[in-house]
């Protein structure tokens, strides 16, 4: 596909949104913080140097000494205009790839008018995003198609494409790079006790240093930089709230460099990443789980209100005494108990009065892995390394549902709850879904075919490679979907499966087990189809780990819609609807910069509203 | 440990004395009272029933003769299992190294049946100079994930405590080693092997770059190491689980690294097995594939 075409396919799907979304009903926005009394709308235009009126600008406000920020962007006329903020001096910036960004001290007690005009620069590297990065590197010749390949599947799994190829090294350099890579956790932790190196990742590391060397090297590169279209239409008009979660090791802490200013390029995940999946509670209450080990929190709650973050610890048996158990996924069922991984067990928090339980699976099944879903009975199905298990809270009881194709240990990633109570699981490294039967108790599986277009990518030598080094974690032949996370429609009869390298969603039937895949739009890009959940109106979303943003799929008009997140490298891992609100509410945790953001979605009518009221302000 | 598991444990032993119960049903059953598999070795090498009555039970019906003996390594002594076949003559040396799990009955074991095979095996303990695999830690047990006894190790102490030593340490207590079965008047001091299995299998393989004496190394499931390769004498046989893609995808690059240096290296991979398939007291043990690979284990080394 060509770059101008992807642009125009995005143009073409964000304008078929706009008409179905006419008919939602009108439901403003509450603004995170401050009543209508005490709050204010602050608008404004931004330019280009040369006067002319930028679209999709993205405008954001954050009140000093705050941990709020919220961001909306401009209109077809470059026009912004935010919903009610609390009256307080605040930081307002501007950004888009390509022009320097535009900061502004506002003081809402005076100022509701804040224009911007912004400068074009000639290095813009550090504010692109990864599919910028991806669809600039060239597909001239063989050998670049199969190379591209190659860094896509084994260079872009465990951090986003532009966090590696903002920097350039000597041969030297990408090679100390790929020594450590070849060694370390996905997480960054250390070696495993054998020391094996991924075997991908060894094999062609000399290829490449070569690569990298030829892309981000020391001399001229062939990259060739098409910037991907500015938000407009729905895209435009949506409301984006950022909270900063404090660190878990110190809760007086933020993260310093967190993405909100694109210049400084992604942000190393040192000592800054933790909240890997979230969930809204039906009073408005956000629960976080923290991925990562700290002596503070097992689970933390959010006030959307305030930004106040509560943690909740349960605390580490045995030689993990003193550190919080840790977690990884969390759902919350529809009598408002939030259910978690925790140490290999499974955790319990009561949403309404905070009081915390802990199961743990007899010794003769598998540990809790890290992905939960939930029934409309409240049975809880769990992740393990061998398939997964299931909790049946009336009776404390745990049964297991081992995979048919037995695989490496850790492998097996998301799970979902279909609409007749069968858990499905991701055995990622082999393009397999898991499925436990609930009337028989028997284990299923559904295998996804390998993408199209790909396997012509891989040479002999390279298929004779493959035949014994299979995937792993974030490692891949080039043709590998991996399934990786996965939601369920709990009213119908799919499951969506986000299929992480496949770039795709694979829709899986469950009365027949059929699977159609529907690819997102921008092939080139590797957006990273990382996590799917369907909301209340059967709406597909998806996080798109390496382009910073969500989709919509919409399964009726089979139609993708992409929402571009105000900041950038945040690593999101996860997805979340609140399906509580009139109009679903999005929520998508930054893992790498210990973040999470809430999308609110404007119609037309609700932009105008604001417009008007804009104009009785004044 | 309770009263309950005391007893269990203690009727289990009597039956094995007595020639009611197999070695492998003995160790099921204490593996089902003490709840894991490492935790029943560590119990076996803590109490010195691993070293004592198994081994004296299995050496008789083995026809071999085994013992604990100790050698020097710099400045520490290094405990080992030493196993003989019975009556005189010159024979080959294997040195056998465990895995991550330290000596225990599975490693004394695969000694007993080389030394049937005719080799004098010497399985040292590699954890010797960190008091050794069955070393009380004074600890409290870690929990009932990860449980041991009162007063052993536990698994994740023993992980813990192989995850400190430093290569070049076990390389020297491994020459160390080779040194004494080489002096040893019945050992053939020219073809004394390696064999190794997980960490000992890049072990294994490691020593290979460090000492050109070496007569022959054995790879089970295990890595390669980075750099040598030119310095390797020993040819080089390695035994690869098909599931086990993290050790067995690296096959092709060290065949690669091998031949590029003019070594020999061949290697096998089992269909349908997992690492740690050849430990016939794991979960993961697979009897066809295992009998393959010691037929050519034996093969290799008696060639």
């Amino acid at each position: 596909m060509s770059k101008q075409r992807i642009g125009l396919l995005c143009v073409v799907v964000i304008a078929i949104t706009i008409g179905t979304l006419s008919i939602v009903a009108f439901s403003f926005p509450q603004q995170s913080s401050g009543g209508a009394a005490s709050s204010i709308i602050l608008a404004g235009t931004i330019k280009s140097a040369a006067g002319q009126a930028l679209e999709g600008v993205v405008i954001s406000a954050k009140e000093e000494g705050k941990t709020i920020t919220t961001s909306v962007f401009t209109d077809e006329e470059g026009r912004y205009y935010f919903t009610p903020l609390a009256k307080g001096h605040y930081q307002v910036w501007a950004q888009a790839v390509g022009s320097e960004t535009a900061h502004s001290a506002v003081d809402l007690n005076k100022e509701t008018q804040k224009d911007f005009t912004l400068k074009t620069i000639k290095d813009f590297t550090k504010q692109l995003s990864g599919p910028e990065w991806m669809m600039a590197l060239p597909e001239d010749t063989f050998e670049h198609r199969r190379m591209k390949a190659i860094f896509r599947n084994n260079c872009a799994g465990c951090h986003q494409p532009n966090f590696v190829l903002q920097n350039r090294f000597d041969a030297n350099g990408w090679r100390n790079i790929i020594n450590v890579m070849e060694r370390i956790g996905i997480y960054g932790d250390p070696p495993r006790l054998d020391q094996a190196p991924m075997p991908l990742i060894r094999a062609f590391k000399e290829e490449l240093v070569k690569y990298l060397t030829e892309m981000r090297g020391p001399g001229p590169s062939p990259m060739k930089f098409n910037l991907l279209p500015r938000p407009r239409g729905e895209a435009a008009r949506v409301v984006i709230t950022e909270y900063d979660v404090t660190s878990n090791s110190n809760p007086e802490e933020y993260v310093a460099q967190n993405g909100s200013d694109w210049s400084e390029g992604p942000a190393s995940a040192y000592q800054s990443r933790g909240p890997h999946d979230a969930e809204v509670d039906a009073n408005g209450f956000v629960w976080i789980v923290d991925s990562q080990d700290n002596p503070v929190r097992t689970i933390s709650r959010l006030d959307p209100k305030t930004g106040a973050i509560k943690d909740f610890k349960l605390d580490g048996r045995g030689a993990r005494k003193g550190i919080a158990m840790r977690s990884h996924g969390i759902v919350i069922d529809n009598k408002g108990i939030a259910w978690f991984n925790a140490d290999g067990g499974l955790g319990k928090m009561d949403t309404k009065t905070e009081k915390l339980d802990w199961f743990n699976p007899p010794p003769t099944m598998a540990r809790a892995g890290g992905t939960l879903d939930v029934d409309a009975q409240g049975n809880v199905c769990v992740s393990t390394n061998e398939g997964a298990i299931r909790f049946d809270p009336t009776t404390n009881k745990f049964q297991e549902f081992k995979s048919v194709t037995p695989g490496n240990e850790g492998r097996t990633y998301g799970v979902a709850v279909d609409s007749e109570g069968n858990c499905w699981w991701a055995q990622m490294n082999y393009d397999i879904m898991g499925k436990s039967d609930i009337k028989t108790g028997k284990s299923l599986e559904v295998k996804f075919s390998r993408r199209p277009g790909l396997v012509e990518l891989a040479t002999n030598q390279d298929r004779e490679l493959y035949a014994i080094a299979h995937a792993d974690w974030n490692s891949s032949p080039v043709w590998q979907q991996g399934p990786r996370r996965l939601g369920a429609d709990k009213k119908g009869q799919n499951v969506y499966v986000a299929n992480w390298w496949g770039d795709n969603l694979a829709r899986i039937d469950i009365k027949t087990n059929e699977v159609k895949y529907y690819q997102h739009p921008n092939t080139e890009g590797f957006s990273g189809v990382y996590d799917s959940v369907v909301d209340k109106n059967g709406k597909v979303w998806v996080n798109l780990m390496n382009a910073d943003r969500v989709a919509r799929f919409d399964p009726k008009t089979e139609t993708w819609t992409d929402f571009m997140l105000p900041s950038l490298g945040n690593e999101t891992r996860f997805i979340a609807v609140d399906n509580n609100k009139p109009t679903v509410e999005v929520w998508t945790p930054y893992w790498r910069t210990n973040r999470i953001a809430r999308l609110q979605f404007r119609t037309d009518e609700e932009v105008r509203a604001t417009k008007a009221k804009l104009q009785a302000q004044r | 440990m309770t009263e309950n598991t005391h007893r269990h444990i203690s009727e289990s032993l009597e039956s094995y004395r007595s020639g009611r119960i197999t070695r492998r049903e003995l160790l099921q059953s204490i593996i089902g009272v003490t709840g894991s598999y490492t935790t029943a070795h560590l119990f076996l090498e803590r109490t010195g029933l691993a070293a004592t009555l198994i081994s004296t039970i299995e050496a008789q019906n083995a026809n071999v003769d085994a013992e604990t003996v100790k050698y020097p390594s710099g400045r520490f002594e290094i405990t080992a299992y030493l196993v003989k076949p019975q009556g005189t003559g010159k024979h080959p040396g294997v040195i056998v190294i465990h895995e991550n799990r330290g000596l225990n009955e599975h490693i004394r074991d695969v000694s007993r049946r080389f030394a049937a095979e005719g080799f004098i095996a010497l399985a040292p303990d590699l954890l010797s100079r960190v008091g050794g695999t069955g070393a009380s830690t004074g600890r409290r047990p870690a929990g009932p994930v990860d449980e041991a006894d009162e007063s052993g190790r536990t698994a994740g102490d023993v992980t813990e405590a192989i995850a400190s030593l430093p290569l070049s340490a076990v390389i020297d207590d491994l020459k160390a080693g080779f040194e004494f079965l080489e002096k040893n008047p019945a050992v053939e001091p020219t073809r004394v092997s390696t064999v190794g299995f997980c960490w000992g299998g890049w072990r294994s393989f490691t020593l290979a770059t460090a000492l050109p004496k070496l007569s022959k190394a054995v790879v089970f499931y295990g890595s390669s190491p980075d750099a040598g390769f030119e310095k390797i004498q020993a040819p080089v046989l390695a035994h690869y689980a098909e599931a086990d893609t993290r050790i067995t995808g690296n096959a092709l690059w060290t065949k690669k690294m091998m031949d590029s240096a003019g070594k020999k290296f061949q290697y096998y991979i089992y269909p349908k097995t997992d690492h740690a398939f050849f430990n016939d007291t794991g979960n993961r043990y697979n009897s066809e594939a295992s009998k393959l690979a010691w037929q050519r284990t034996l093969e290799f080394l008696k060639s």
